[in-house]
């Protein structure tokens, strides 16, 4: 800036060797003038194709627009060209870390439709195959969570425990990530020899490794001072949203699909669900160690009552949903799912619609943003857990 | 740590039955309510379009329902008549819902529905996505554009039936039975001729035969091959070969699956 002095009545303030910087006081303060920034959608803080449009006054997000759609794969038109044993396969994908869960509630809308009764000890592995994806889930975003905090060793903890996990439900899914397990009328196949005994080991392990990553960060300084009452999150602003899972949690509203209209044999089951009152990113995060161990205490109630049986029905050869629309809730790892199911009678749906968690979630994030400073950006997006797959499907 | 656990939670009192919802609605809203349902214990009320925001409102405000929870919006083509949009609305205190279904105005030429971003935040960007999926257009809605989902030059409306999905038009179904084409639902059957199923069953069966008998003689060469290769080795190592090989191809295969997505943003 070599041209000094715009403004009438203008400061000179010295810039660079040789230059001066204009500055303009009016009404007894600097004036400023807003930055438009664009952030993403290849930015390390947005997990994946998330762009995020800020302004800021200074150091402050004045207005925050979030810009979804980069990975938009069309799934529910797809689902209307897919039989219902091939939507299992698609509704894998667009969440790929709670990817059990996914296909769990397109099973159970369609059973719901055929009004088939599922058998019992197939409704057990369910939620045992649920509660161990929802930890997998969460070990990817305590590690991640760190990692952009600056902290790099807890990624490769939460790497470990997810490889040992990974590798037992292989054996029985046939899958590291895109499992595919569930079938209409109950699973694909019953759990192989050892697997239980691999998934008592475990649950045990797990207990006490999710004390290592408490004693690691919780009790950090940097952690504890970028976390602690940054983006915090009203319950009402959060219920009006949608927003569920462990953000809505971290606020104190205990809304949890598995307490208020549980599914399988959840209502057989103790299920806890950890609540914070703060909201804020610190409380997010803590919310998600504890749900690890509430999902490991599921586990551990699942190897106790797993009833002998078969884990499936006999099946007509080609699945057909009777004609009507239902609406199931599942309690995924990131928040609640919804499957609204229209179908007129064929073998395909009519309309499948996914309500996903991340899609709520990240639309309430302006309000987080708005107001914190830049810098804090990275905290809340972080915590506010989501997958872009699963804004976008 | 605080917790609430599912066995000192039993389901509210204030928990209103959908029968009870739906009398409750039917009586504040007549002018709104035209036809209440109960299926697989859901409540679905249909709303005059007109009146959707006022039958929102008073789910969220009225005390005994108090749906304060926004949860989906989606819209469904509802053939000729146009477009549905369906509204699930929940009470986290109560703990119940309802579906309020209103048939946008304007048929499938230029469907309207009133915005209820008014009265729920969380229904800005469900009703973005509606009208780039369907082209709904809602009245008071702070910005449907640019398009939420898809990229902005994009043409038509991806989830109207009407709009093909070309994959299926330029690639052939790879199954043997090719699900009912349901993109067109005003002429359903009239373009997919119901008897070309594929080939016929004695065709099928004949191909059926053809490829065991191709499959058994394959196997039988490879048999023989193997033999030979065995008395070659002069019998050192007999067992064990068959069994170590598909354990060595699942180790292979697992170490390659890593984290698609996510590990482009971390």
């Amino acid at each position: 800036m070599s041209e000094t002095l715009p403004h009438e009545g203008g400061v000179i303030l010295p810039g660079g060797p040789g230059e001066a910087m204009s500055v303009e006081i009016r009404d007894g303060g600097l004036v400023t003038q807003e930055m438009n920034l664009n952030i993403g959608p290849q930015h390390p803080a947005t997990h994946g194709v998330l762009r995020v449009v800020i302004d800021l006054d200074g150091e402050v997000i004045v207005r925050a627009r979030p810009v979804i759609g980069y990975m938009h794969r069309g799934f529910e038109k797809l689902a209307e060209a897919r039989d219902y044993r091939q939507i299992i396969a698609l509704v894998n994908r667009h969440d790929w870390l709670s990817a059990f869960c996914n296909e769990l509630g397109v099973a159970l809308a369609v059973e719901r439709l055929m009004e088939l009764e599922v058998p019992e000890r197939a409704q057990w592995i369910r939620v045992l195959m649920s509660e161990w994806n929802r930890i997998l889930n969460h070990l990817m975003f305590i590690g991640s969570f760190g990692l952009e905090l600056g902290a790099i060793t807890p990624v490769f903890f939460s790497f470990r425990e997810r490889e040992d996990i990974q590798s037992f439900l292989e054996s029985a899914t046939g899958g590291r990530l895109h499992f595919t397990y569930t079938r209409v009328g109950g699973l694909k196949e019953d759990l192989p020899a050892g697997f239980l005994d691999a998934s008592r080991q475990m649950a045990a392990t797990m207990r006490s490794r999710n004390d290592e990553y408490r004693q690691l960060l919780l009790g950090n300084e940097i952690f504890q001072a970028r976390t602690k009452g940054v983006g915090a999150l009203a319950p009402d602003v959060a219920v009006d949203y949608g927003v569920t899972g462990p953000t809505l949690h971290a606020t104190g509203v205990a809304e949890d699909v598995r307490l208020s209209e549980p599914y399988c044999v959840y209502d057989e089951l103790d299920v806890k669900v950890p609540v914070r009152t703060n909201g804020d990113s610190y409380d997010r995060f803590v919310v998600l160690l504890d749900r690890i161990d509430a999902s490991l205490d599921l586990i551990e109630q699942v190897h106790e009552g797993l009833p002998a049986g078969p884990v499936n029905r006999k099946m007509p050869k080609t699945v057909k949903a009777p004609e009507g629309a239902t609406y199931v809730r599942t309690e995924n790892p990131l928040g609640q799912g919804g499957y609204y199911l229209v179908s007129d009678g064929g073998k395909t749906p009519w309309r499948m619609r996914m309500r996903t968690p991340s899609f709520s979630n990240i639309q309430m994030v302006p309000e987080l943003l708005e107001g914190s400073l830049l810098s804090d950006m990275i905290a809340i997006l972080g915590s506010v857990y989501f997958v872009v797959g699963d804004v976008d499907r | 740590m605080p917790t609430v656990r599912s066995s000192e939670t039993s389901p509210p009192a204030t928990r209103l039955a959908p029968e009870a919802i739906a009398a409750l609605l039917a009586e504040r809203l007549p002018e709104a309510v035209t036809a209440t349902t109960v299926a697989h214990g859901q409540l679905t009320v249909d709303v005059v379009p007109e009146h959707l925001p006022r039958a929102a409102a008073l789910c969220k405000r009225e005390k005994a329902l108090a749906m304060d929870f926004f949860d989906m919006m989606a819209g469904v083509d509802a053939g000729e008549d146009g477009f549905h949009v369906v509204t699930r609305l929940y009470s986290t205190r109560h703990r119940h819902a309802v579906l309020l279904r209103a048939l946008a105005e304007g048929g499938r030429e230029a469907p309207r529905l009133p915005s209820l971003t008014g009265v729920y935040r969380g229904a800005n960007w469900h009703e973005r996505e509606a009208y780039d999926m369907y082209g709904i257009v809602f009245d008071g809605h702070p910005g449907l554009e640019p398009r939420i989902l898809t990229v902005e030059n994009f043409e038509g409306w991806p989830l109207r039936k009407d709009f093909l999905l070309t994959t299926r038009e330029i690639k052939p179904w790879p199954g043997e039975k090719v699900p009912k084409a349901k993109e067109e639902p005003a002429k359903a059957d009239a373009g997919g001729e119901p008897a070309d199923d594929g080939p016929s069953e004695e065709e099928k069966a004949a191909a059926k035969k053809a490829k065991a008998e191709r499959a058994k003689q394959k196997a039988a060469e490879m048999r023989a091959k193997k033999r030979a290769q065995r008395e070659a080795e002069a019998g050192g190592a007999q067992g064990s070969p068959g069994e170590a090989a598909p354990e060595a191809g699942g180790e292979g295969r697992g170490g390659g699956g890593d984290e698609p997505g996510k590990g482009e943003g971390a």
